[in-house]
């Protein structure tokens, strides 16, 4: 597989950091109440982790060990910063409706932990990629979460109103965790299950038995 | 490790790396904020942009962003504007949201002819400290506007549905949900009192809504930073009124004492056992009750602490709550004992420290069928030296009928507080009607209650704020060291000059040193200022003779607060702060110590 590819469905799917590394959980849960916030969110972290991770990227020969996590908080903080202005500006409403968790991107693990494990090693474009990847990874994750309790919790589909029946369970924080908990189930199980059939796959393709494979798979 | 060896290390290149990141970061975000500004005007484009679709002109500004904003209960209206539409556009801002912050809003007020018809619109605007604002929608200010009627009616909104309130309005934050009501129910009070000229009522202190201010008494000894109070907090709930000593002392609660508990039967024993016996509240300050007052276990609006007594527990908080709040406010000449019967305002002090006089010009309020006195009185010592009517009020033909000895003084001069207070509870004088039984029963009580204020409280006014010169000040600071006074002085915006702040030693008879650590000069006059002012060589070396020969000086008008000068009233902030310390520098010299 082309490397950037790898690097791209790594981000989106096989290392999600909502479902798969379970990372950014406290914007996740508390912003995923309406799936219009939650894809705002989403798009604001992308935009972050982009830009945080080419920056980082850039400096990451400059950067010496001691520091590196002191600098990469400055660089991250500074283009939340640059966002909220932005987001201020021309985009009031988003603005407003994530409150205090627009700034708290700054401590969101995912960003930090991107900068920390790939964008300080890898190139520039590698990492730009990267930031996309794992930043669209968690957009997705956050509005399927948001889609279901917007429409559990208040019977309405990205703010359309599409029935009466609701449940406040799933606008409080015990839904949060009840539908965060459902989604990670259901992504291990899908994700299980491509994975035992790429593995069946490639063993046909190599004409080993699958037992044996599988076997030398456990070992590994 | 030698300097070379320094520069060339590794910490030093981390250290150099990290400032180097952090600087052209703080560039970066320095010419974005320059980029991305938002301007009020935008800000109130944008408004107009989402109520009016932009077809909307201001017809008249009521209040703007220039003017002082105008404070009520739960709130301020800072913007209010008469639309081409007939309908005012109000902003407005509400207390008591989550963490103590705020949420401000835009409402429409829909007035026809004249007439006001209720609430039309509200707008979110922004808030402080609430992190649940995603759960507030367009659907949620809607609500706002649908219960006209109840609003007419004289009912406000409440996200805990009170009594005198529409039912609960609530989404997601409680506490943010009150704090939209409350921005909206202060929009609402301001059309009542202000557009349409009705008498609302609005509080002085803080947690003054729970209180009954009538039956309290309140007393203040200035010198010893004491308040005593005996406050009756109102029915509670299922709760009677409670009656609660308590004392203060620097902003912290020394003594209390639940005198009468207004728990209805059988609640009493449920009460929380330390805020029964005062326990709780010692040792604490409005800092600390006020974490209380915030935390999960209250409910401000409904009255309620969690617990057995919840009414009871929460009358109990809230007294304590009043007492260390509004602490600064209340520990202030108007309640020093028998203040009810001098109108300060009209009245004036004057201490000399190193003569132990303290001069009255009372203002003694008109009393039954006696108007106004004015009197003079000089305590010295504690001593009443001096005794003069200026104006007195006596209603014609009365004046005659007057105590002689009251009329000349001579019953009050060398008499002590305690002399006087013996009068004062003697069998002739009843203080329920302010009578003195004689001829002229009125006249001579008022002139009998001025020396009793004047003997009791004359220690309270020797503090640095009634020194001469002092109103020119909003703070005083010193301290004492040896034969040295060091004052840290913040002159009061004078004219178009900001406060200024001004640090001055006075060693001797003589200013020592003197430097401007704040220059209040507006607009481009720091340049125009005295040079020698500035530098303070002016003041250095000069005595107080020497500088109230400035004062008195042809080019000095104290009134006015200028010198004749190219920044006037900057000037003539330095000299006054020079001339106060200088002057009342035995004053501060023969206390010692901090103030």
């Amino acid at each position: 597989m082309n490397k950037y590819a790898k690097i791209s469905l790594d981000g989106l799917i096989f290392n999600n950091p909502t479902f798969k590394l379970v990372l950014g959980t406290c914007a996740t849960l508390s912003m995923s109440t309406a799936a219009l916030n939650s894809f705002g969110m989403g798009l604001s972290v992308t935009v972050v982790l982009l830009l945080s991770n080419v920056i980082i990227s850039l400096l990451r020969k400059v950067i010496p060990n001691t520091v590196r996590i002191p600098a990469f908080i400055v660089v991250i903080a500074t283009m939340v910063t640059i966002l909220r202005m932005v987001l201020e500006k021309y985009i009031p409403s988003l603005y407003d409706s994530m409150g205090v968790f627009l700034p708290l991107i700054v401590v969101n693990c995912i960003i930090l932990g991107r900068a920390e494990a790939f964008a300080s090693k890898h190139p520039v474009l590698d990492s730009a990629i990267d930031g996309v990847a794992t930043g669209l990874g968690f957009t997705c994750a956050i509005t399927i979460i948001g889609i279901i309790r917007e429409f559990l919790g208040s019977g309405s589909f990205f703010g359309i109103k599409v029935m009466d029946f609701k449940m406040s369970f799933f606008t409080n924080s015990a839904g949060a965790f009840f539908v965060y908990g459902i989604c990670i189930a259901l992504f291990v199980l899908i994700i299980d299950q491509v994975e035992k059939s790429r593995r069946a796959k490639k063993a046909r393709l190599l004409r080993v038995p699958v037992v044996e494979q599988m076997s030398e798979d456990k070992e590994a | 490790m030698t300097a070379k060896q320094f520069f060339k290390s590794t910490a030093f290149r981390a250290l150099a790396v990290l400032l180097a990141i952090t600087i052209v970061a703080g560039g970066l975000l320095a010419i974005f904020n320059d980029l991305l500004y938002i301007s009020d005007e935008e800000r109130f484009n944008r408004v107009i942009e989402e109520i009016y679709g932009g077809n909307a002109k201001v017809e008249k500004t009521i209040l703007s962003t220039d003017d002082e904003a105008m404070t009520f209960d739960n709130g301020t209206v800072s913007q209010v504007y008469l639309m081409d539409d007939g309908n005012y556009l109000i902003q407005a801002t509400g207390k008591n949201g989550y963490n103590g912050g705020t949420v401000t809003v835009w409402v429409v007020h829909n007035f026809t002819a004249s007439s006001w018809k209720g609430i039309g619109k509200v707008v979110y605007e922004s808030n402080t400290s609430q992190t649940q604002m995603g759960t507030f929608s367009s659907s949620y200010y809607e609500l706002f506007t649908q219960y006209n009627d109840e609003i007419l009616d004289d009912m406000l909104f409440s996200a805990e549905g009170e009594t005198n309130t529409v039912p609960a309005l609530v989404a997601g934050s409680s506490r943010t949900s009150r704090a939209f009501c409350n921005a909206v129910n202060t929009s609402i009070l301001y059309v009542k009192s202000e557009l349409l000229g009705q008498e609302v009522v609005t509080y002085k202190y803080e947690y003054e809504k729970y209180i009954d201010m009538d039956k309290s008494v309140i007393e203040a000894d200035l010198a010893a930073k004491t308040l005593d109070l005996s406050l009756t907090v109102k029915a509670n709930g299922e709760a009677g009124a409670f009656v609660i000593d308590i004392t203060v002392k620097n902003g912290t609660i020394t003594a209390y004492e639940i005198k009468t508990n207004g728990s209805t039967d059988g609640y009493e024993g449920d009460m929380n056992a330390d805020y029964l016996d005062g326990t709780f509240f010692l040792e604490k300050d409005a800092a600390a009750i006020k974490a209380i007052l915030d935390g999960s276990d209250v409910s401000l609006d409904g009255g309620t602490i969690t617990s057995g007594a919840s009414y009871s527990n929460f009358s109990c908080l809230i007294a304590a709550a009043f007492a260390t709040a509004n602490f600064d406010d209340l520990c202030t000449a108007e309640f020093l004992p028998y203040a009810d019967y001098i109108d300060f305002e009209k009245s004036s002090v004057e201490t000399n420290i190193e003569a132990d006089t303290v001069k009255f010009s009372l203002n003694v309020k008109s009393n039954g069928d006696a108007n106004a006195f004015v009197i003079e009185i000089t305590v010295t010592g504690d001593t009443i030296t001096s005794y003069e009517i200026k104006t007195n009020g006596s209603t014609d033909g009365y004046e005659g009928d007057m105590n002689a000895d009251y009329l000349n003084g001579t019953a009050f001069t060398n008499k002590t507080a305690a002399d006087l207070k013996a009068i004062l509870e003697g069998d002739d004088v009843d203080m329920g009607s302010g009578t003195i039984t004689s001829g002229a029963s009125y006249s001579n009580f008022s002139c009998l209650i001025a020396a009793v204020y004047a003997a009791t409280n004359a220690n309270a006014f020797r503090t640095a704020e009634y020194l001469p010169y002092a109103e020119h000040f909003d703070s005083i600071v010193t301290s004492t060291e040896g034969t040295s006074v060091y004052y840290t002085l913040t002159v009061k915006s004078n004219g178009d000059a900001d406060a200024f702040v001004i640090d001055i030693t006075v060693t001797g008879d003589k200013i020592t040193a003197y430097e401007i650590k704040t220059n209040g000069s507006t607009g481009g006059y720091e340049g125009d200022m005295n040079a020698d002012y500035l530098n303070g060589t002016a003041f250095v070396g000069k005595t107080a003779a020497d500088l109230k020969a400035v004062l008195e000086g042809d080019n000095v008008d104290v009134d006015g607060g200028t010198i004749t000068s190219g920044a006037s009233y900057s000037d003539f902030s330095c000299l006054i702060a020079a001339v106060y310390a200088a002057s009342n520098y035995p004053a501060f010299v023969a206390e010692g110590g901090e103030q």
